[in-house]
């Protein structure tokens, strides 16, 4: 063995080696410790190595780096911002709802509907449905699904 | 012509609310089939109600884990509706088991998201 293949294996100099395999697989000449990374440490993460549900999410993430990563943080963002205006939106109308009930309760024109009400229990037209209803609770399913067929039937021909 | 419509508004109401109390369990797919699946507004806001009121596991399952049903409906009156109307239930422990069951299941995304703002708003009732 020659004493110069000897040193040079001793002696290992990044700068050769980096000469040496100077290629298209490296474009960015990053070495680790004196050896030469290849393009194949670039390569993206394969999707179907990764187990968990939010693969495809990581995958992304960690191959177009930071600006994929703001865009899903921008669009959980959305989600929660969405989630926010509907239960603001389902506040706001029960909120309305509960105002408007309370106006309605206390407001003078409540009492008069309902003495109205009594008025009317006192017709026939009134006597009827209620004597409808006793019948309606005696009925079997079978017999109260036939009454709605033909219920449902006549509200959308009327 | 008037009166008889009202009438039979009436009594379509009345038939809806004798289906909810009926002892018969067969009585929840007759609304769900019926009355969830009307065209009319009006008949799926009180079939919603109904089924509110019975309060069992199988009727508030059709509200709050139906697409298109009950707090899904895709007409905000009749959602609006029927979410007053669970969060005016005294006893609302069937609800919430019911809400839980959505929100950990397999549930279309839609009626998840749903099921947990009711959840909340439930908790705060």
């Amino acid at each position: 063995m020659e004493v110069k293949s000897i040193s040079q294996k001793i002696f290992k100099s990044p700068l050769k080696n980096q000469e040496d395999s100077c290629n298209h697989t490296n474009p960015f000449g990053v070495n680790f410790k004196g050896n030469i990374i290849s393009a194949d440490v670039f390569e993206t993460a394969n999707e179907s190595k990764l187990s968990f549900k939010g693969a495809k999410l990581v995958a992304k993430a960690t191959e177009k780096g930071r600006l994929v990563k703001s865009t899903i943080v921008g669009s959980l963002g959305d989600v929660s911002a969405a989630i926010s205006k509907r239960l603001d939106s389902v506040g706001k109308t029960i909120n309305e709802f509960g105002t408007r009930m309370r106006d309605q309760i206390t407001s003078s024109t409540v009492y008069r509907k309902v003495a109205g009400a009594w008025d009317y229990l006192n017709t026939t037209n009134a006597k009827a449905v209620f004597s409808l209803s006793k019948k309606l609770e005696a009925m079997e399913v079978p017999q109260l699904r036939i009454e709605l067929e033909r219920g449902l039937e006549a509200w959308g021909n009327g | 012509m008037g009166e008889r419509i009202m009438n039979n508004e009436k009594r379509v109401s009345n038939i809806i609310e004798a289906l909810a109390k009926h002892e018969d369990n067969t009585a929840v797919e007759v609304l769900e089939e019926l009355g969830t699946n009307s065209s009319i507004d009006e008949v799926r806001r009180l079939t919603a109600k109904a089924l509110i009121k019975r309060n069992t596991p199988d009727s508030l399952a059709v509200v709050i884990s139906r697409a298109g049903k009950g707090i899904n409906d895709l007409s905000t009156n009749v959602a609006m509706s029927t979410i007053n109307e669970l969060l005016a239930l005294k006893d609302k422990s069937q609800a919430m088991e019911v809400l839980d069951r959505v929100d950990e299941a397999d549930w279309d995304e839609n009626v998840k998201e749903t099921a947990r703002s009711v959840k909340a708003l439930m908790a705060f009732s």
